[in-house]
């Protein structure tokens, strides 16, 4: 355990140093840039955020009333609500995000989920239904990959191309924090737990906390 | 001197200069007169052959200077001969284009601007017919009304109306001219451009060169007006040949702004997908839009992916997190603060390591939160125990705990 801890933590450490060396290119513009998502105080705040939103949705759901795919679902909700609230509001899936936990209700947000979902793994196979059969399918396949991203990324189904790929920039840097952010806490977590079971087996520790 | 190889002074005053005008014409033109076929056969070959060679030097001034005496030759002797005769247009067009055309090759094969992008002799002399051919379609009226002006003026107006930003300076109606005006003003702006800056010109006219193959008389949109844009194409090479096939139209001013508005958003949209390779791993080796697209919609998937497998395994964990929900947060938390954040003792406790770079946050983070989830007395053993793992400095915090769940 020491040793996968210190080589996840040394892997992070390295892809933090390589990502911030690559992620500070010029790309200004009046949004934020993804090499912001590679510092150490964004993954604190970030880290800090998600741990808040856990205990919240473990306070909401207490344990064995929901199973475990809804308890998933709302993890893996909170994590994003938790992405979006970090990126302030300044890029566009961010507030894709917020907006839909908001307005829409999740069923409605899960019935839009599914048909969009569906269709990318068509794309592949039936070219033909948007684009002419007839005429050749080079022209549109930067379009359709394009509308495959779009989808991807919250609230980019709309944009165009160059806005799409800086949208999609910072998504992949953001969600690039929160998978190292949420593995260092599942680590965190299961190391705790499995040191918690094994001292509560080794020794009686169980006495009340001082009042 | 290489000068002489490409501006031989006894070739000028010989009066020589009507096979030497045709002597530019490497490849024979099309429907010309067979004597001048039979003198650029004769002189445009070795002439041709010498440019490449003697390009390692010769300055620019002696090149113009060459130009002017050339020019000043031309328009004086056999210029006024030719445009003496009454149906001799389009050999005096041909001639005078021949002329400039040959001129400024020598000029870019001097400046040794001719290898780096094309190195291929034969450019050189295609030059002249091309423009020849160009010229003739549009400019016959020019050439006639200029005729009666006079040979000098003639001749000098015509360089130095390409010299002239071309939008200003074209009394013609661009739809006639574009062709022609595009050939025109590549020599011309060898010209202009020969003393400041020698391989502008020669980018100017290797641009035009590889495109005149492509397009026949309409698509030189870009050149007409967006000629230091289109220096700055040089460097993409396969960029303003696509643009020549895209753009057809004829009127300058609509598409100078769209082939410029295309190119800005081409560099922009470059630009993302470079910072885009950046954050993608394993993308340095691919080329092209559609499959950095696939490699980033495949990443993007596998982000999620990872995203919706850690939150399973989160919720899966989340009961362990509290197994002593007693804990009251409020007044504890300035406590733990200070030192959570203070040190990073608990990070390196936590994650094993010596130099936690982002297990600091996470560390700190679960130590400001987590204090009250997990069992207190659990936590402040495992925190104790792992940082006598850690080993560094644990007597500081052996202290700390029990400064935290103090009184």
């Amino acid at each position: 355990m020491a040793s996968t801890s210190s080589s996840t933590a040394v892997d992070e450490r390295e892809r933090k140093r390589k990502r911030t060396s690559g992620g500070e290119s010029p790309a200004a513009g009046a949004e934020a840039q993804p090499s912001k998502w590679q510092t150490r105080r964004e993954h604190e705040i970030y880290s800090s955020k998600l741990f808040e939103a856990l205990r919240l949705v473990r306070a909401g759901s207490p344990a064995s009333s929901t199973t475990t795919p809804a308890r998933s679902r709302l993890v893996r909700e909170a994590a994003d609500r938790a992405l979006a609230v970090a990126a302030r509001g300044r890029s566009r899936w961010s507030r894709a995000i917020l907006a839909s936990r908001r307005r829409r209700l999740q069923a409605a947000h899960r019935a839009r989920l599914r048909a969009p979902t569906v269709p990318p793994s068509r794309h592949p196979s039936a070219a033909g239904t948007s684009a002419a059969p007839g005429k050749a399918s080079k022209t549109p396949a930067l379009a359709r990959k394009a509308k495959v991203l779009g989808r991807l990324v919250p609230g980019c189904h709309k944009l165009p191309f160059p806005a799409l790929l800086s949208e999609a920039s910072d998504y992949i840097a953001a969600l690039e924090m929160q998978v190292r952010a949420m593995t260092a806490l599942a680590e965190v977590l299961s190391s705790v737990s499995s040191s918690a079971s094994a001292s509560a087996s080794g020794s009686s520790s169980s006495s009340p906390p001082p009042a | 001197m290489a000068n002489d190889h490409f501006f031989p002074g006894d070739y000028f005053s010989s009066g020589l200069s009507a096979p030497f005008l045709g002597a530019s014409y490497a490849q024979a033109p099309p429907s010309r007169s067979s004597g001048l076929d039979a003198a650029a056969m004769a002189f445009g070959l070795p002439w041709a052959d010498q440019q490449l060679p003697g390009a390692a030097d010769s300055s620019a001034a002696t090149t113009t200077a060459h130009f002017d005496s050339a020019l000043s030759s031309l328009v004086s002797s056999p210029a006024s001969a030719f445009f003496a005769h009454g149906g001799e247009d389009d050999v005096a067009i041909g001639d005078l284009i021949g002329r400039l055309g040959g001129i400024c090759n020598g000029a870019s094969a001097n400046n040794s601007c001719y290898s780096t992008p094309l190195s291929s002799p034969p450019r050189g002399p295609p030059l002249p017919p091309a423009a020849f051919r160009a010229l003739e379609t549009g400019r016959l009226s020019r050439v006639s009304s200029s005729k009666s002006l006079g040979a000098p003026a003639t001749a000098l107006e015509y360089a130095e109306a390409e010299a002239s930003p071309n939008t200003s300076a074209m009394p013609d109606p661009p739809a006639t001219t574009k062709g022609a005006a595009r050939k025109r003003k590549a020599p011309a702006k060898c010209k202009a451009k020969a003393e400041p800056s020698p391989p502008l010109p020669a980018t100017a006219v290797t641009n035009a060169i590889p495109k005149r193959p492509r397009v026949t008389d309409g698509g030189s949109s870009d050149e007409n007006a967006a000629v230091p844009a289109k220096v700055e194409l040089e460097e993409e090479k396969p960029e303003p040949v696509k643009d020549y096939i895209h753009v057809r139209a004829r009127r300058g001013q609509a598409t100078d702004s769209h082939s410029l508005a295309e190119r800005v958003r081409r560099k922009r949209i470059s630009e993302r997908m470079k910072l885009l390779q950046s954050l993608v791993p394993g993308c340095n080796k691919i080329t092209g839009k559609a499959l950095m697209l696939d490699e980033i919609i495949n990443y993007v998937q596998s982000l999620q992916r990872q995203v919706e497998f850690l939150s399973m395994k989160l919720s899966t964990m989340n009961p362990q997190l509290d197994l002593d929900g007693q804990y009251k947060p409020s007044k504890d938390m300035n406590q733990v603060t200070m030192p959570a954040y203070a040190s990073d003792e608990p990070a390196g406790a936590f994650s094993y390591a010596s130099s936690p770079a982002d297990s600091f946050a996470m560390g700190s983070a679960v130590a400001h939160h987590g204090l009250e989830l997990q069992g207190t007395f659990s936590w402040e053993h495992d925190l104790q125990s792992m940082v006598q793992m850690g080993g560094a400095s644990s007597s500081s915090h052996s202290q700390d705990p029990h400064a935290f769940y103090g009184k």
